[in-house]
């Protein structure tokens, strides 16, 4: 949710009871004051009689208003409210009513004069306030939100900048991260904090890059040392049989070792995004281009391969990468496909499957692209070939699924930008 | 006469067991660690290859290539080097580098490529390995054994050339296997391919000279037997 949306539920939230509690308290406020008028007036109007009566010698009754009547000597009221329920002539209903009465000796005469007022009820006033009270809120309300997303998309502006900035930022330009200025102390704040990771972030970047290069180039030279040693002494007629097979395990481990290292160094450039020289390559042609290579082996195994091309499908990605993992593949449906076996290449437009023949479907089908995963202990398999495979997919976010259907494996590979 | 090779490398093991490897296959080799030294033995003497490392302690091999092709065009230059960037391959390339080998290489992929860079400055002259009674034509690409021509498959044809220039030399599968598919086997998760090639290889030599010229050797690799 956007700050400027959760500041305005927020608004409405609170706002209504807000509203609420503002409104009872205006009522209450609005009640006492009127019934302090009411007394006054009815005191006030009071007086008005006693000085008619004075005059006059006599007040006509008018219920529930006015009445006046002589009452005993020793009847003593020297003031009093009351609230009563009485019936309402002009409203024709009963109505509460504030009574104020008191006893006046007036012209040897003791009076008891009673004056009422209809009486302010709660429901009433609120009845009468409460639209008032709406509108001015809500106007005011409406004033708060505007003037808070006007403040808003000043404040942010800078902020929004530099997340769009830094989600296009990327270690691998060679150009550091540049941040919009701000004059809010919070946001300068994060700014900096964002500045000095990101430095250190791309320090670590380049100094992993480099480590790994290095170490995998320093490797080399003495793997190149110890595998050329080996081989002037696998054709020297003097060193004895058992001695050759020694040596062989040494070449053989130092022919891996430098497989390992090339293979590590080829995962770690694929993910620090060295090959970037990204064209449209046809699948078709790459495909036709590896049977070609591999046709001596396709022959020796008689196995046949069929390749249908419903629409040449041209993913986007370097050249040496896709030929990289249609070659592992294909390399790898051959080594497992029984003899006299079928390989179906089908290519989509946006999708190419690599189906071959087989007996059991694959028991850990999400582990085979893991590094150095092997589903079966097979000599001379390494697991290398399709963790590259998963890698490269990784990086072009191509999603590869595998099923196993009518005897045949079957890997899908779903192309996002074709 | 012998041909001798300029060797440009720091590393003085690595720079000892290429030497002896060539002195051993028939080349004379002058050795040296470093640009300033190698500079000072081109322009005393002309080699037909110079084999240049590219980090040497001082400078960059790269730098050195159009030097070395402004005295002499026809020296072969072969960039030995762990670097195995293909900037570096296309810099070198452009800079007029022959060939590229990446770090650990295989003795056996060295002296191929040598001679093949041999072959190419060898211009006008036919460019025919013989060997008893296969000959091979590296132009047209064709293997003629007594007198026949013989069709052999693209990496059938790599492996006998390979074979024939490395006569007499142990070749193991897993060199086989780089030299066929330029690639270390780790990469394709594959090091089983190679038997089938020789496998094809060996019956398609056998059936036409009626002599196993190809024989194993102690189960992990083969040899070229030009004894028989």
């Amino acid at each position: 949710m956007k700050l400027i949306s959760k500041i305005n539920r927020s608004y409405i939230k609170y706002g209504i009871i807000l509203f609420l509690l503002i409104d009872i308290l205006f009522i209450l406020l609005m009640n006492y004051g009127e019934q302090q008028e009411t007394r006054e007036e009815l005191i006030s109007g009071t007086e008005e009689i006693e000085k008619i009566i004075e005059l006059n010698g006599s007040f006509p009754n008018f219920p529930p208003q006015y009445e006046n009547y002589v009452v005993a000597d020793d009847y003593v009221n020297s003031g009093t409210f009351k609230d009563t329920v009485m019936y309402n002539p002009e409203e024709k209903e009963m109505d509460e009513f504030l009574e104020y009465s008191f006893n006046k000796w007036i012209n040897g005469k003791n009076y008891k004069i009673v004056h009422r007022h209809e009486a302010e009820t709660f429901g009433r006033t609120f009845a009468m306030i409460t639209p008032d009270i709406t509108f001015i809120l809500t106007l005011l309300f409406l004033g708060l939100m505007f003037f808070t997303r006007k403040v808003s998309e000043d404040i942010w502006s800078s902020f929004n900048l530099n997340i769009e900035r830094l989600n296009r930022f990327s270690f691998k330009d060679p150009t550091k991260l540049e941040l919009v200025e701000s004059d809010i102390d919070e946001f300068q704040d994060l700014n900096n904090v964002l500045k000095k990771m990101s430095d250190r972030l791309s320090n670590d970047f380049y100094a992993s890059k480099e480590f790994t290069a290095n170490a995998a180039h320093e490797l080399q030279t003495p793997l190149a040392f110890i595998k050329n040693k080996c081989e002037e002494l696998f054709s020297d007629d003097s060193v004895p049989e058992h001695a050759i097979l020694s040596i062989r395990d040494i070449y053989s481990s130092a022919d891996q070792l430098s497989g390992i290292t090339k293979a590590l160094l080829l995962l770690d450039k694929i993910e620090h995004g060295q090959f970037n020289n990204d064209q449209h390559i046809s699948v078709v042609k790459i495909f036709n281009e590896k049977v070609e290579h591999l046709k001596d082996i396709i022959a020796d195994k008689q196995l046949h391969i069929d390749i249908i091309n419903n629409e040449e499908s041209q993913p986007l990605m370097d050249e040496r990468l896709i030929h990289i993992l249609i070659q592992n593949m294909l390399v790898n449906a051959i080594k497992y496909t029984p003899i006299t076996g079928n390989i179906t290449m089908t290519v989509n437009p946006s999708e190419f499957q690599i189906a071959n023949s087989g007996e059991v479907p694959i028991s850990n089908p999400e582990r085979i692209f893991e590094r150095f995963y092997k589903e079966t202990v097979q000599v001379g398999s390494t697991g290398i070939g399709l963790a590259i495979v998963g890698k490269i997919a990784e990086h072009y976010n191509i999603e590869i699924t595998y099923s196993f259907e009518d005897f045949k494996h079957i890997f899908s590979f779903t192309l996002p930008n074709c | 006469m012998k041909r001798t090779i300029l060797l440009i490398e720091d590393d003085k093991n690595l720079q000892k067991a290429i030497s002896s490897y060539l002195i051993n296959s028939g080349y004379e080799c002058d050795c040296t660690d470093s640009l300033i030294k190698g500079r000072a033995l081109f322009e005393k003497y002309n080699y037909p290859i110079v084999l240049l490392d590219l980090n040497l302690p001082d400078g960059d091999g790269l730098e050195y290539i159009p030097y070395i092709k402004s005295l002499w065009e026809e020296t072969g230059v072969l960039i030995i080097s762990a670097r195995d960037k293909l900037e570096d391959r296309i810099d070198g390339l452009n800079l007029g580098a022959d060939d590229f080998l990446v770090k650990p290489f295989h003795l056996s992929e060295l002296n191929a490529r040598i001679q093949a860079l041999l072959r190419r400055y060898n211009i006008g002259k036919k460019d025919i390995i013989q060997f008893n009674e296969i000959e091979l034509d590296n132009t047209s690409q064709t293997v003629t054994i007594n007198g026949e021509l013989v069709s052999f498959s693209r990496k059938e044809y790599d492996l006998l050339l390979y074979f024939l220039i490395n006569k007499g030399r142990v070749l193991t599968k897993e060199s086989l296997f780089e030299h066929v598919w330029g690639e270390n086997s780790v990469l394709m998760n594959n090091s089983d391919f190679i038997y089938t090639h020789m496998n094809r290889l060996r019956k398609k030599v056998k059936k036409h000279t009626g002599k196993d010229y190809i024989k194993t050797v102690y189960g992990f690799g083969y040899k070229l037997d030009y004894t028989n």
